[in-house]
C-alpha cells in the first residue's frame, strides 16, 4: 500500500505476512532481546539515564530486529496487527521500557492514515526515531469535538496553538502527530520538536517505565498531512489497531503477574504448606487465570478481524473493555499474594500495578469503551 | 472420509439444518418467551418435549453428525472440537428443539462412555441406541455422602454368580423418571482406597428394587431425583468397563460433561441478545448505567465463545478435553449468573412481581435456575481447584482420605 490509497481513507495498516510458527519465532526474538537487555531492571535503570526510555535496548529493537515500523504500509515497514500483537504481548511482559507502543504504533498508525505530506515523518519513524501521538483532551481521551489545539493557515504552513496532555513518550519524541480544530475541521498535523512555540514538558509519571509529556503548541510551525477535517478519521482508526496493540501488552503484563505469583505461591511456605495450597490463594490464582485467557481471547479474537474495519471496532472495544479492568485487577492481586515483599520497592510486582493502571487510563479505560460499544452495537 | 475444512464443513452443516428445521423467528409463537434454565412442566409436558428433542437427535444420527469429537475407533467421526462448535454456532440459525438435561446426559456423557469403554456387544446395541436417543440414559453418581467427592460413594455392588447386586442411594440425578437406562457408579471394593474400588454399570431403570422420587428444585420444576436402589440386579453384560475401573471411566465422563456444558452447545435460559431487547423494550437503554452493564455482559459473552472455540481448536480430533474445560465451564456459569442479575437490574420491580408485560417476569426462571449450573457438573469451587491444580501446577492440599475406603470417616 501506498501514500496515494491513504487519501482515500481506507486501512492504512500492513498486511498480515506471518504464520503461525514465523509468529512465535518473532515473539522469541523480541523475548531474548528484552532479557539481554536484563528484563524489567532496565526499568530501574531509566531514572539515570534520563531521556525516559532504554536508548541502547530501543536501538537493537527498533533498528536491528528492524520494529519501528511494524504494522506500517510499504515502504515504511511490514507487517500487520498480528506482529504488533505479539511484539506489545512480549514488550508488556517485562515492561520494556522503549516507545514502541507511543511511536511505531500510535503515531505510526495514524500517520499511516494520512495523506502525502506524512511520508517525511513515516520515514523518520520507521528509522527509530521517536514521534508522539498528542490528541487527547483534557481527559485523557480522544474527543475529536473537545481538542485543545487549534490551527490557523499561515503562509504555505500552518500554525498549532494550545495544550495537549497525556503524550506517551512525548519527552523523547523528535516528532509530534496532533490533531487540531482548524477552518476545515479535524485535521492531523505534524510538528518537530526543536519547532518554535513547541514546548514538551515532561510529567511525573505513575508508570515508572515510561515517560508522559505535557505539549504546549504556542504559534509552533506545522505541517497538515490530512487535508479538509478528514483528520478525526484517520485518528479513530489508527486508535482502534491502537486499542488492540495495548490490549496485547496489558495481556503480556497480567501474564507475567499470573507467572510470578503462580512461581511464588509453589515455593513460599507457611503453616508447614506451600501457599499455593491453601485453597484462598489457589482460587484466587484460578481466577486470575481466568482474567488472563479472557484477555487472550479478546486479542486474538480483533487480531483476526483486522482487515474489516467495523468488526475490528468492535472488536478493539470489547477487548479494552476487558483488558484495562482485567490487569488492573491482576496485578493488584499480585502485590496482595506475594505478601509483605510485594508491597516493597524492590519487587516488581508494583511496576506492574503502577503500568496497569497507567494502561487502564492511556486510551480511555474500560468504562469509556464500554460506552464506545453500546453506541456501536446501536444502543 | 478425507476432513472436510471447517468452513467446507458449516457448509454442509448449514444445508443440513436448512433441509432440517425452520429458521429462527419462524415459529415465533410456539417458544413464548422461555428463559428458564430448567424446565418447570407436567411429565405430559416433559415427554412431548423430549419427543421433539428425539426427532432431532435422531435426524442428526442418521444424517452423520452425532459423536462428533469421539474417535473413529470409536464410532465417532473423529473430528477436531473446532467442529463440534461450529455445529453449535450454526444450529443457534435455526429453530433448534429445545433440549434438556437429559438429552445430552444420554448422547454426551453415558452414550460417549458406553461407545468408549463398552465391549462391542454394548457398543452395538447401547451406545448406538444412546446416540440416536432411541433409549434415554441418566447419569447416577451423586449420592447424599457423595457430591464434589465423588469417589467417596457408597452404594455397594456385590457379585452374585453372572449378576451383581446393587444397594444405596443416588442423588441429583436428572430426568430419571424419563430414563431407560442409568450409567452407575458402585463399589465393588471396599478394601482398597476409595478411587480403585469403583465399578461402572448399565441400570434398567424398571429394574425390580429401583424406586425413582420426584426432587422439586429451587425453580420450582422437579428435573432431577432421588434413586434408591434396593438389592438391584444387574447382569454381569451390563458392567461397563473391568471392575475398578469406575473411576477412570467416571472422570472421563464428566470431562465430557464439563466441556460440553462450557461449550454452552444447548441453550440455557435468556441469551444477552434477549436483555438488550428487553432493554430496548422497556426504555432502559438510554441510561449510562444501564449501558454499561449491557456492554459488559456482552464483553463477557463475546469472550466466552471466543475461549470456547480456541480451546476447541487446540483440541486435537479424537481427543478428550483437557483440564482447559474447567476454565470454560467457570466462565459460562460466570455468564450465566450475569445475564440474570443485568435482567432483573434492567427490569427493576418487574422480577419481583408479574405485571403481565411480556417477557419480563418470565426472567425468574433464569434467574432461579442459574444457581443450579455453578453446582451441577462439579461446583465452580471444584473448578477453580481443577484449574489450581491440574493448569497451574499448585500443590494439592494435604488429604484426609488416604487409606482403604472401609476404615475412613464419614458423614
Ligand atoms: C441441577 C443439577 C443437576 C444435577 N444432575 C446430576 C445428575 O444427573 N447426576 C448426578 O450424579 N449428579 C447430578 N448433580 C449433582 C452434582 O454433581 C453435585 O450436586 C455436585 O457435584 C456437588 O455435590 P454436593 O451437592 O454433594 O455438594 P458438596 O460437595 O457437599 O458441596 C457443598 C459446597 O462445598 C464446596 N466444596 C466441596 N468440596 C470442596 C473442596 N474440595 N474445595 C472447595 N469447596 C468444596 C462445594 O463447592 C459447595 O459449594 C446435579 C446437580 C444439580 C444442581
Amino acid at each position: 500500500m501506498t501514500a496515494s490509497t491513504a487519501q482515500t481513507g481506507t486501512a492504512q495498516t500492513g498486511a498480515s505476512t506471518l504464520d503461525d510458527e514465523e509468529l512465535e519465532a518473532l515473539r522469541d526474538t523480541v523475548r531474548e532481546v528484552c532479557a539481554d537487555a536484563g528484563g524489567t531492571t532496565s526499568v530501574r535503570e531509566l531514572d539515570e539515564n534520563g531521556r525516559g526510555y532504554d536508548e541502547r535496548l530501543w536501538r537493537v529493537l527498533a533498528q536491528e530486529v528492524g520494529l519501528a515500523g511494524l504494522g506500517l504500509p510499504g515502504p515504511y515497514g511490514d507487517g500487520g496487527l498480528a506482529e504488533l500483537a505479539v511484539v506489545c504481548e512480549e514488550l508488556g511482559r517485562v515492561l520494556a521500557p522503549v516507545p514502541f507502543l507511543g511511536s511505531t504504533v500510535l503515531a505510526g498508525q495514524v500517520l499511516a492514515r494520512c495523506g502525502p505530506l506524512s511520508t517525511t515523518a513515516l520515514k523518520a519513524l520507521a528509522e527509530g526515531q521517536v514521534h508522539a501521538l498528542a490528541v487527547a483532551d483534557a481527559d485523557g481521551a480522544w474527543r475529536p469535538e473537545n481538542l485543545a489545539v487549534t490551527a490557523q493557515p499561515a503562509g504555505d504552513g500552518w500554525r498549532l496553538t494550545g495544550m495537549s496532555p497525556f503524550v506517551l513518550d512525548g519527552t523523547a519524541a523528535a516528532g509530534f502527530v496532533v490533531a487540531a480544530a482548524g477552518p476545515d475541521g479535524v485535521d492531523v498535523f505534524t510538528v518537530a520538536a526543536g519547532a518554535p512555540g513547541v514546548t514538551a514538558r515532561p510529567t511525573e509519571c505513575l508508570d515508572l517505565s515510561r515517560s508522559q509529556a505535557m505539549l504546549l503548541l504556542d504559534d509552533a510551525p506545522a505541517v497538515r498531512v490530512t487535508v479538509g477535517g478528514t483528520g478525526a478519521t484517520a485518528v479513530t482508526e489508527g486508535l482502534d489497531l491502537a486499542l488492540v496493540a495495548l490490549s496485547a501488552e496489558q495481556l503480556g503484563g497480567a501474564q507475567a503477574c499470573l507467572d510470578m505469583t503462580v512461581a511464588y505461591a509453589r515455593e513460599r511456605t507457611q503453616f508447614g504448606r506451600a501457599i499455593g495450597s491453601f485453597q484462598a490463594v489457589k482460587h484466587r490464582c484460578a481466577d486470575m487465570l481466568l482474567q488472563v485467557e479472557t484477555a487472550r481471547s479478546a486479542v486474538l479474537r480483533a487480531v483476526a478481524v483486522q482487515d474489516d474495519p467495523s468488526a475490528l471496532a468492535e472488536a478493539a472495544a470489547v477487548a479494552q473493555s476487558w483488558c484495562c479492568e482485567a490487569y488492573a485487577w491482576v496485578a493488584e492481586e499480585t502485590v496482595q499474594l506475594h505478601g509483605g515483599i510485594g508491597f516493597t520497592w524492590e519487587h516488581d510486582a508494583h511496576l506492574y500495578f503502577r503500568r496497569a493502571v497507567a494502561d487502564a487510563a492511556l486510551l480511555g479505560g474500560s468504562a469509556h469503551h464500554r460506552e464506545r460499544l453500546a453506541r456501536l452495537l446501536g444502543w | 472420509m478425507p476432513t472436510p475444512t471447517l468452513e467446507q464443513w458449516r457448509e454442509q452443516v448449514r444445508r443440513w439444518l436448512a433441509a432440517t428445521l425452520p429458521p429462527k423467528g419462524f415459529d415465533h409463537d410456539e417458544e413464548p418467551d422461555d428463559y428458564a434454565v430448567f424446565h418447570n412442566l407436567s411429565d405430559e409436558e416433559e415427554r412431548a418435549l423430549l419427543d421433539r428433542a428425539r426427532a432431532y437427535q435422531r435426524a442428526r444420527f442418521d444424517a452423520g453428525f452425532q459423536a462428533l469429537t469421539l474417535a473413529e475407533e470409536h464410532g465417532g467421526r473423529g473430528l477436531p472440537a473446532a467442529y463440534a462448535t461450529a455445529f453449535a454456532q450454526e444450529e443457534t440459525g435455526f429453530a433448534v428443539p429445545p433440549s434438556t438435561e437429559l438429552i445430552s446426559v444420554t448422547v454426551g456423557l453415558v452414550g460417549s462412555a458406553v461407545a468408549v469403554y463398552g465391549t462391542p456387544e454394548q457398543r452395538r446395541r447401547l451406545a448406538r441406541a444412546f446416540q440416536r436417543t432411541d433409549l434415554l440414559a441418566c447419569q447416577l453418581f451423586s449420592e447424599p455422602g457423595a457430591g464434589s467427592d465423588l469417589a467417596a460413594l457408597s452404594t455397594k455392588a456385590v457379585r452374585e454368580g453372572d449378576a451383581w447386586v446393587l444397594t444405596g442411594q443416588k442423588v441429583w440425578t436428572s430426568g430419571a423418571r424419563f430414563a431407560d437406562y442409568g450409567m452407575v457408579l458402585a463399589r465393588t471394593d471396599p478394601e482398597v482406597v476409595k478411587q480403585a474400588g469403583i465399578t461402572a454399570f448399565l441400570v434398567p431403570m424398571d429394574a425390580p428394587g429401583l424406586t425413582i422420587r420426584p426432587i422439586r428444585q429451587m425453580s420450582g420444576g422437579s428435573s432431577f431425583n432421588e434413586v434408591f436402589l434396593e438389592r438391584v440386579r444387574v447382569p454381569d453384560a451390563l458392567r461397563l468397563g473391568a471392575p475398578g475401573q469406575g473411576w477412570e471411566i467416571a472422570n472421563a465422563t464428566l470431562a465430557f460433561e464439563r466441556s460440553a456444558s462450557g461449550a454452552g452447545r444447548r441453550r440455557k435460559g435468556g441469551s444477552v441478545g434477549d436483555v438488550v431487547a428487553l432493554a430496548r423494550r422497556l426504555d432502559r437503554t438510554g441510561d449510562p448505567l444501564v449501558r454499561q452493564r449491557l456492554a459488559d455482559l456482552h464483553v463477557r459473552a463475546v469472550l466466552h465463545a471466543a475461549t470456547v472455540d480456541r480451546v476447541a481448536r487446540a483440541t486435537a480430533a479424537g481427543r478428550r478435553p483437557g483440564p482447559a474445560a474447567s476454565i470454560t465451564k467457570l466462565m459460562a456459569s460466570q455468564t450465566l449468573t450475569l445475564t440474570g442479575r443485568v435482567a432483573a437490574e434492567v427490569m427493576g420491580a418487574r422480577i419481583a412481581a408479574d405485571t403481565g408485560e411480556p417477557g419480563t417476569f418470565a426472567w425468574t426462571g433464569h434467574l432461579l435456575g442459574a444457581p443450579g449450573y455453578r453446582v451441577a457438573g462439579g461446583t465452580d469451587e471444584i473448578q477453580r481447584n481443577l484449574i489450581g491444580e491440574r493448569v497451574l501446577g499448585l500443590p494439592r492440599e494435604p488429604r484426609a482420605d488416604n487409606g482403604a475406603f472401609s476404615r475412613l470417616p464419614r458423614s
